[in-house]
């Protein structure tokens, strides 16, 4: 008690009251030496409602937000075994000329290592992971064009692993680039990508991190943070 | 909101703590009404107490005039986490067996007649996505619909080999605990089989009992995977 009312530079009895208030509602338990510590129904606080809401619907108001900034559509996708798979999108901008002209691809898989976001995705993995997938993609992949050279892709992961984000001519849209970075959860965890796609017109595939990369990366934190994530507690 | 015994109460604490367990899964967005009404107190009351968690950062405005938790409300949560030795320690041993059978490996305890997850490492295996979604640390479920409350409510013999205890099958995911014992005076080096690691198609849980000051934890380490498509 003394300790918290200290800190909170409250006096000892209202300490106490807030207290045994906190230890009567279950937030709080008491040791054998009368110490307080948190209770496990503070999960119930928020953290449920935390967790138990669809990574979408964290990640939506900040994808939008991006989307209007920089006039392009935004996407979040995941890793689903070796296939990486868009589960939102936003800021579609019909009429456009300048924007990436596609349908909504919620929904969409790809090979990871075809799409940006896939690569983010698959350059955060644990090695023993990773290895797991590049070596199901490569078999997925043998024989068709444009099959990955395991060693080339393995050198692709740890450059976006240096760099943050990863940019790429994605061949499932073929007029857009597309520059993801990646999402974290609580545990540090990479859970998703977010990603900007740009039409190929507007711009080359090397200046797409000067571009949107500070923004998008900014973005992706926000998310992350909303997710749990605290950057100075996992470092 | 009765007191068990007669110890001195805040009930502006206590209405304030109360309005934020208001917002959940399923009603992630209140309006200043509802809440006025879950409470029991007049809408301005219920306006001056979402105005004090907005202006100190538990909730922030929702579209339409609603409010929605923001992510400093989780902080409490996840400070209570962090503070678990149990969690720390199960860590190391969660992200291996994942990285052995790229399965979503959970971390539960009992609570009444639930379990609450205190870590949950996502898979990343085909269709894992679809079923952890909704499910992280701090969720709740009914422990007789999990594999990891099974394995607890079975209170696991203290010797027990290591054993397929529970299948559990759901629609989109099973999962199969086992259960394994540990002394109480190395309750908290859980340490994985070696067996376990070498047989990545093994869906595995592991329980682990747990003193944590006078209260005594039991916790289940469970993996979940999606149904193939058979």
């Amino acid at each position: 008690v003394a300790e918290i009312a200290g800190q909170l530079q409250m006096s000892r009895a209202t300490t106490h009251r807030y207290l045994s208030t906190l230890a009567t509602l279950g937030y709080l338990q008491q040791d054998d030496s009368r110490k307080y510590a948190l209770s496990l129904d503070v999960a119930d606080l928020g953290l449920a409602a935390l967790n138990a809401t669809g990574l979408p619907t964290h990640a939506r108001p900040y994808m939008a937000a991006l989307a209007r900034r920089v006039r392009h559509p935004v996407e979040l996708a995941v890793l689903d075994g070796c296939e990486s798979l868009i589960v939102d999108s936003v800021g579609k901008t019909p009429g456009r000329p300048h924007a990436a002209q596609r349908p909504a691809r919620v929904g969409a898989r790809e090979p990871a290592h075809r799409t940006s976001a896939g690569l983010v995705l698959l350059a955060h993995l644990s090695k023993p992971a990773r290895s797991r997938l590049l070596a199901q993609l490569e078999q997925i992949e043998r024989g068709r064009a444009g099959a990955p050279d395991p060693a080339r892709l393995c050198a692709m992961l740890a450059e976006v692993r240096q760099q943050g984000v990863a940019a790429l001519h994605e061949e499932a849209q073929a007029d857009a680039y597309m520059i993801a970075a990646p999402v974290r959860g609580e545990s540090g965890d990479v859970l998703a990508a977010v990603g900007v796609a740009v039409a190929a017109k507007l711009i080359e595939v090397e200046e797409l991190d000067d571009r949107y990369g500070s923004q998008l990366e900014r973005t992706a934190n926000e998310i992350s943070e909303r997710l749990g994530f605290d950057g100075a507690r996992s470092t | 909101m009765s007191t068990a015994v007669n110890r001195p109460m805040s009930r502006s604490l206590a209405y304030g703590l109360g309005l934020l367990r208001l917002f959940s899964a399923e009603h992630p967005v209140r309006s200043i009404s509802e809440l006025a009404e879950l409470m029991q107190v007049s809408r301005p009351t219920a306006h001056r107490y979402a105005s004090t968690c907005l202006e100190l950062g538990y909730l922030e405005q929702a579209p339409m005039r609603r409010y929605r938790l923001a992510r400093r409300s989780a902080e409490l949560g996840l400070a209570m986490l962090g503070s678990l030795p149990l969690r720390r320690h199960a860590l190391p041993v969660m992200r291996r067996l994942r990285e052995a059978t790229a399965r979503t490996v959970s971390l539960a305890v009992l609570d009444g007649q639930e379990v609450l997850y205190l870590e949950r490492l996502r898979g990343c295996g085909r269709g894992q996505y679809e079923i952890d979604q909704l499910v992280g640390a701090g969720t709740r479920a009914s422990a007789k619909s999990t594999a990891a409350g099974i394995v607890l409510l079975a209170d696991a013999p203290p010797h027990a080999a290591i054993d397929p205890h529970v299948l559990r099958q759901t629609p989109q995911a099973c999962s199969l605990a086992f259960a394994v014992s540990s002394e109480p005076r190395s309750a908290l080096e859980l340490t994985l089989p070696s067996g376990l690691i070498e047989t990545p198609d093994a869906l595995a849980a592991l329980a682990a009992r747990l003193r944590a000051g006078t209260r005594s934890l039991e916790a289940a380490l469970g993996e979940a995977a999606a149904v193939e498509a058979s």
